[in-house]
């Protein structure tokens, strides 16, 4: 007989309970980061800013638990403190990462194959995401790499559900085209 | 934020009107990626949104596939674990007889932008003071300086906190014009295009980095302890510990930044030349506002002049580069 698991304490639970159980934001903190962190590695395209960026964003997380007031996700909620996060870090660098150093800032050759493949198609990603334009980019990031439901996406980028549908669609017709030419001139390679 | 200039900042007033089949597209096209996002089946597609579906499932696959460092998620959880304890502990100190320290353990424990945030605004209530200070005073306050903004945290008593120290040698410098401080500053200088209660510029410094601006009212005279307003403004990292307290604090943004208000200020117990303690006195007439942004860090804080929040978020809000209001 399968053994009956727990219900696991909601994100708002957790949340809540974080204010005197420390235990809980460590919960807390442990369901959301991978995606949190995914979708600053996405915005910024290197590791090391989005380590930074997500270790901000949860500090921040925990020093305003309080102010948490239910209107949305605790996900949305914290990506809207990553949002804020990332804006403040662009401003600062000025935008010094110009597209065409892209190529030259890619991340230390790693031990696998696979995971060298995987960076490079990151980069492919990243740079297709900003020449695109940014409100679809933004879009596109929040909802697949922050993981965000598409009314989780609109409430963060202040439309209508079927405003970002719209941008996710175009978004994704854009991102082909970046990414087509690409794919043709590496089949092309002798 | 656009980062290509050739590119438009914003598509959704541009892009050409949506036609009811691609309305329809994008919503079937939005649930595809809701099934596969919850691991759910996903209804196959007609030829209209192939090229999309594919661009998705190529994303999907992407984001499944990056993790972050194992090692840097279990140094994080570790910090924050740290700092969830020192946070539990503080607010259950505020709630008792007010054992200040676990509130400078905590904000010592912060990481960087937060900590340095809140360390600087510990310097501008003693810039504030070293500059409307008469020279009697401007001794005492220096050590308060040395003694609080610099001390290890672990060898702050609990509350009060006792201050004696042997005096600092130094001379207090000319107030510097604008004009001065924009030559001097390593960094464009803002100043506020809007100000209450007819303020006006009346000298600042440039230290080490640190630009200091100080406006106060056109009518009456300027003296130590008159009201007066203090813009600090720094691009580095200040190593002085927290001498603001935690429960006093209201989270709030300027320009979409996180920043921080105060109401009120230190109280201090004088005896002679030196001051004794320090107490924090809500009902006090002085606002604080600290935050940063564009890599700036700014502190704003207003003493005397009958300023809330809700002014000193305007006057924040108003910082430029432009010529200065007299």
């Amino acid at each position: 007989m399968p053994e009956k698991q727990e219900p696991q304490p909601s994100d708002a639970e957790l949340l809540h309970a974080a204010l005197s159980d420390p235990a809980a934001f460590t919960a807390l903190y442990r369901r959301h980061v991978d995606r949190v962190y995914r979708y600053l590695l996405f915005q910024t395209g290197q590791v090391e800013d989005a380590q930074d960026l997500t270790s901000q964003t949860f500090v921040i997380a925990l020093e305003r638990l309080s102010s948490y007031r239910g209107e949305g996700s605790v996900h949305a909620w914290l990506l809207g403190i990553a949002r804020y996060r990332l804006l403040n870090h662009r401003r600062s660098q000025r935008h010094t990462v110009a597209l065409e150093s892209i190529d030259g800032v890619l991340p230390a050759p790693l031990d696998l194959a696979e995971a060298v493949a995987t960076s490079l198609q990151r980069e492919r990603v990243v740079r297709a995401l900003r020449v695109i334009a940014p409100d679809r980019a933004e879009a596109i990031s929040l909802r697949f790499f922050g993981e965000l439901s598409t009314a989780e996406v609109a409430q963060t980028l202040g439309k209508s559900p079927a405003a970002v549908r719209m941008l996710i669609h175009r978004g994704l017709t854009d991102l082909r085209r970046q990414l087509a030419p690409t794919a043709a001139t590496l089949e092309g390679e002798p | 934020m656009n980062e290509n200039p050739s590119k438009p900042h914003d598509t959704s007033r541009e892009h050409p009107p949506t036609s009811s089949q691609e309305a329809r597209d994008a919503k079937r096209l939005d649930a595809w990626i809701t099934a596969r996002q919850a691991n759910e089946p996903a209804t196959t597609l007609d030829g209209n949104t192939q090229a999309e579906v594919d661009v998705a499932a190529e994303l999907l696959a992407l984001a499944a596939s990056e993790q972050p460092d194992r090692t840097f998620v279990a140094e994080l959880e570790r910090t924050l674990s740290q700092q969830a304890v020192a946070a539990s502990e503080a607010r259950r100190a505020s709630a008792g007889s007010g054992h200040r320290l676990h509130h400078w353990l905590w904000a010592y424990m912060r990481v960087r932008p937060v900590r340095r945030l809140l360390a600087g605004a510990a310097l501008v209530a003693m810039v504030l003071a070293l500059l409307l200070a008469g020279p009697g005073t401007r001794a005492a306050l220096r050590n308060v300086l040395y003694n609080l903004a610099f001390v290890s945290p672990t060898s702050i008593a609990a509350t009060p906190v006792a201050v004696v120290a042997p005096r600092l040698p130094g001379k207090p410098t000319e107030p510097m014009t604008l004009a001065e401080i924009r030559n001097h500053a390593p960094f464009a200088v803002r100043t506020p295009g809007w100000l209450p209660r007819d303020l006006r510029f009346t000298g600042g410094h440039v230290d080490e980095g640190v630009v200091s601006l100080v406006y106060h009212p056109r009518a009456g005279e300027v003296s130590p302890g008159s009201p007066a307003l203090l813009l600090l403004l720094s691009q580095d990292e200040l190593a002085a510990p927290l001498l603001l307290p935690d429960d006093q604090q209201v989270w709030t943004q300027v320009h979409g930044e996180p920043a921080i208000y105060l109401h009120g200020g230190w109280q201090g117990q004088r005896s002679g030349d030196a001051i004794h303690s320090l107490r924090w006195n809500p009902t006090q007439d002085a606002a604080w506002l600290t935050w940063e942004e564009t890599g700036i860090i700014h502190f704003l804080q207003a003493d005397g002049l009958g300023l809330g929040m809700e002014e000193m978020l305007r006057i924040a809000e108003s910082l430029r580069v432009q010529p200065e209001l007299q």
